[in-house]
Order: structure tokens, then sequence, then C-alpha cells
């Protein structure tokens, strides 16, 4: 029931952003964030009720992933929106608020069973939900900068490009070191604790180095002059899109250690 | 341009490899051979490849080394070529810091040794990392490395109640020169037993069945899982038993049942009922556990590698923050 009321929200959310898009004022809306607040909290709430009912943090399994995911998503628009230090523009709220809802929209889905199960004993661990958790605040940062990135390619006016790259660094630059961390530093320390090996190449290992790989190219491409701007948004664009793939594309599409989640 | 100020092939080579685009090169390359090698099934038989692919495509997997990706030429080799771009770099971004009189900002030269240190780890794992395999039934002992005796003392499967696995837990009793070392040590998933320089996983379990059946002649025979029992044209298989241990005339011997070859039914049987002329006088499971051993000289370099990655992402991030940029 939380997760419907969660959409409701955001859906809201995003009805009201379209019409201030459409406007073409140059302020954001004033409310929308409040709505995007709201659905946060029952998403997460969500995830505390499935906590307390598994007696494990609940975020072992597809859809409890994405019931986190879409609300840290939500919670990061807010924080966005509430700062003063950059502009964020109307069209990034609302693509953000757009993949949130998505990510809600697939939770719904029979792709993700939302069965209360318990943790079999491999989830069974701190580091796994420090893992899945850092992981997805990162990629939250991520969503921001992917929007952003498109928002750069279609905008024409200089300023905007200007501020839209801003946006794009430091959406990447804060959630880099937290995804790193989660997917690869704390997921690393859990399977050596599980299976006895850091490292095994499974596939959705690969994809997170891969994802990560590609940031990093991101973040050093911008000492590069001749890089910086379309090349780093479009590459920008690439990595959001492996981070998507490692999520899903690895869970449906290859095998391997993690066909849990 | 005189002969003095070009720069002579130390310092040409030095260049290269510290330089950023060679690293972006690099990075853009290992990742796109990596998404290669996710759609391609790696370790696979030639015969394998043949059979899914052309010729001519099987010819280039196997011959590239997409079969087995990443301990290929294709993969090592940039692997190698970025260590040595990522060690120039760091010691030359390092050298100018520490003699220019720029801010002190040594985040990112932490987070670069860090990977350093994980990729050294890395190959001495590749190199010298052991890896050995037991399976114990309760009271059985195994030696383990570096003088240690491990008996099994119990090992229970815990289940939820909607049947799915709660835990396995094997509990280990270990000696070392007759000394008690742990007196009763549960080896469980995510908490694995360190002796000295080994450590002991829980990997796996087993259950064995057996009855056991007399004939006619009060001769006793010991039926094991998969084993069979024939009478005539027909052939009985133990598949399982299932033990009620609060009341065994509740347990059940699960059978299949051929005749000539062919599967006829599933039948049970309980304690002292009749297989034909044989009777079952009893009828039991026992557990084993399977315990991996792991010996892992490159544990410590990659826990250190990834301790100072850690610590690199955070001082990085806080200088950014200072900074403004964040």
């Amino acid at each position: 029931m939380m997760p419907t009321i969660a959409f409701i929200l955001m859906g809201a959310a995003a009805v009201v952003q379209v019409i201030y898009l459409m406007r073409k004022t140059e302020n954001t809306d004033p409310f929308s964030h409040f709505l995007l607040l709201g659905g946060a909290a029952l998403l997460l709430a969500t995830t505390i009720q499935r906590s307390i009912q598994i007696n494990f943090v609940a975020v072992t399994n597809t859809f409890e992933s994405l019931v986190f995911f879409s609300g840290v998503i939500a919670l990061v628009l807010f924080a966005y929106r509430i700062q003063k230090k950059w502009k964020v523009y109307q069209f990034v709220l609302f693509g953000s608020t757009i993949v949130a809802l998505i990510l809600l929209a697939i939770a719904s889905s029979p792709i993700a069973p939302n069965d209360i199960q318990p943790p079999i004993p491999a989830l069974q661990s701190s580091w796994l939900v420090l893992h899945v958790t850092f992981a997805f605040i990162g990629e939250a940062f991520f969503t921001v900068a992917f929007i952003s990135s498109i928002y750069y390619l279609v905008v024409k006016d200089e300023e905007k490009k200007l501020n839209a790259d801003r946006i794009i660094y430091t959406s990447t630059a804060i959630g880099y070191p937290i995804y790193t961390a989660g997917a690869l530093i704390f997921g690393a320390i859990w399977a050596e604790a599980a299976w006895g090996q850091f490292w095994s190449w499974d596939p959705k290992e690969t994809w997170a180095l891969i994802t990560w790989l590609t940031y990093t190219a991101y973040l050093h491409m911008r000492f590069v002059k001749k890089y910086k701007g379309k090349v780093s948004a479009i590459v920008q664009i690439i990595a959001f899109l492996f981070t998507i793939f490692t999520f899903f594309g690895v869970n449906f599409l290859l095998s391997g250690l993690h066909s849990y989640g | 341009m005189s002969a003095e100020s070009s720069p002579g092939w130390g310092v040409s080579i030095y260049n290269f490899f510290r330089s950023l685009k060679l690293a972006i090169v690099l990075i853009l390359f290992i990742t796109f051979t990596s998404i290669i090698s996710t759609v391609i099934p790696q370790s696979r038989e030639l015969e394998f490849y043949l059979g899914s692919y052309s010729r001519f495509t099987a010819w280039l997997i196997v011959t590239t080394g997409f079969d087995n990706f990443f301990r290929s030429f294709i993969f090592l080799a940039p692997s190698v070529l970025f260590f040595l771009n990522l060690s120039t770099c760091t010691f030359h971004r390092f050298k100018n810091r520490l003699v220019k009189k720029a801010r002190k900002r040594f985040g990112p030269d932490i987070l670069h040794i860090g990977l350093l240190v994980m990729i050294i780890g890395g190959v001495v794992t590749v190199a010298g990392r052991e890896d050995g395999y037991s399976m114990l039934e309760v009271g059985e002992s195994v030696n383990v490395p570096g003088g240690y005796v491990l008996t099994l003392e119990n090992f229970e499967f815990l289940k939820y109640e909607n049947g799915s696995p709660k835990d396995w837990i094997s509990t280990v009793k270990v000696l070392k020169d007759e000394k008690v070392i742990h007196e009763a040590y549960p080896i469980e998933v995510n908490r694995p037993l360190k002796l000295g320089n080994v450590k002991l996983y829980q990997a796996s379990y087993d259950v064995q069945s057996f009855i056991l059946i007399s004939d006619p002649d009060g001769n006793m025979y010991k039926i094991s899982t998969d084993e069979w029992i024939p009478v005539g044209e027909d052939i009985y298989v133990l598949r399982e038993v299932e033990q009620d241990k609060d009341d065994s005339s509740k347990s059940l011997a699960h059978f299949d049942h051929f005749k000539n070859h062919d599967f006829i039914d599933h039948l049970d049987f309980a304690l002292l009922e009749y297989i034909d002329i044989y009777t079952i006088e009893n009828m039991e499971t026992t557990m084993a556990t399977g315990l991996q051993m792991v010996i892992d000289p490159g544990y410590y370099p990659i826990l250190i590698g990834l301790l100072l990655l850690t610590l690199g992402l955070f001082i990085t991030y806080i200088q950014k923050i200072n900074d403004g940029k964040l």
C-alpha cells in the first residue's frame, strides 16, 4: 500500500513539474519537492516495515532494491531542490522523478515479486547491507548527473550548459566515492567473507567494474580540455546506461552469483 | 631544434607513461573488451564455441583469448600498461606535490596507491592462492595446514518456516599439538574460521540416507542413497530417507521402482515393512558439511589496498568540500 501511495505522490510531483516545464519559466516549481519528500518517506518506511518483518535490512531482493533506490532518488532530488548553492533546472527535477517512477513501476511488475522472504545465509551480512545501500545512494546521484547530461546536450544557452556541466560534475563527484565504497569495496569484503575471494569476475562484478571504469574515465576526461562538455556528457549517459544494465540486464540476461538482487 | 633541447628516450617513455590520455584510452579499452567478455561464455571447451558460433567467430574468440578473458593477453597486457601508467602518474603527481608550493592534495595519490596495492595483491593471489575442500560427517577429522586438526562436532541445517535455508552451522573443535585451540567454533556462511594463514568457509552440505535390510536367512545388507535392491526383474533404487527422529515408526524410505529397466512408480516403505523378500530393519540419515580451505597470500595486500582506496576517496571528498567544489 505504501509504495502505491508513494507512486501517486511522485506521479503528482511529475505532473506539477511538467506543467511548470511547459510554462517555460526559469523558476522551479514551489512544491513538487515536498511531494517527492512524502514519496521518499513512504518508500523508506516500506523498507523499515519489511526489515522488521524479516528481521534484517530489507534490501535483499529486486523489489526491495527498487523501492530503496527510488526512495533515495526522491530524497536526493529534495536535497538538490532545497540547497542554494547550485541552480537545479526543472528539466532535471522532472527527468529524475520520471526515472524514480519507472523504477517503482518495475517494482510493481511481475519481474520483481514483492513476497516477503527472509534472507538466505549468504545474504546475512552487514557488509551486504553496506554494499547495496551505498551502491544505490551513489547511483541516485548518478541519476541526477544522467538527466543533467541530457539537458546539457539539448539546451542551447551557454550559461545553462555551464551550469548543467557543474551539476553533472558535482553529482558524479558526490556519487562516485559512495558508489565505489558500496559496489566495489564493501562488495569485495562481503564476497571474501561469504565465498573466500574478493573478486571472482562474476558478470555482475564485471559490469559494476565496467560502470565504475566509465565514471572514472569521465572524471579524468574533465582534466583534458577537448573532452570537456559534449564528450563528457555523452560518456555520462553511457555510464548511467551501464549502471542500469548492471542492475537489471545482468540479472535477467547473464547468470552469476547475484541472481537474487 | 638542437640535439640538446630534444628530450631523451628515457624522458619520452616517462612522459608517455604518465600521460592522462593514455590512462583514459586504457580505461576505455579495458571497459570495452570487458563488455564483450561478459556476453561470451567463459572457460568452455573449443567444441562449445564451434557449436555455438560460426567457425570464424569461434576461431576469433579462442585466438584472441576471449574464451578465458581475464587470463588472456588482451586483458593482461592493457592491465600491465595501466599499472605502469598509474604508477608513473602517481609518482609524478606525488613528486610535484612535494616539490611545488601547491596545496597538498594527497587524496587522489592515496587512492591511486590503494589501487596499485590492490592490483599487486590480485597478482599475488593468482600466483599463490591454494584451495582445498573437505566433506566431513560428525566425528570425522581433517588435518589443516599449519599442524591443526579439525574435528566436526556438530552440523546443523536450519530452515525458515517456509522451508528456505536459514543457516548451515558446522561446529568444529580445533587442536594443535594436542592443545585445544577452539573447543567449539561455529563456522557459518559469512563467518569463516581463521587458523594461521588458512581460512575455512562453510561452502556446502550433503545428506546421505541409509537403510539396513535383512533377507529370510537373516543376512543384513546396508543400502545407501542411489544404491538398489535387485529382486528378479524388479529393481528398487533408494532415493531418500525421511527420518522422523521423535517417532521412528513414522520414518519413510523413498524408492524408485523399475522393471526391466523401465520406471514403474515411486514407492514408500516404513520400518519393518517388506520389499519383496527383504525386511527393512533400520533407516537413518547422516549429514556431511562441505568446508572450503583457502590459503591466500594476497589477502592482506588486497585488504590494505581497499583501506587505502577508502581513505583516498574520503580525503579527496573532504578536500573538495573544503575547496568549495562540492
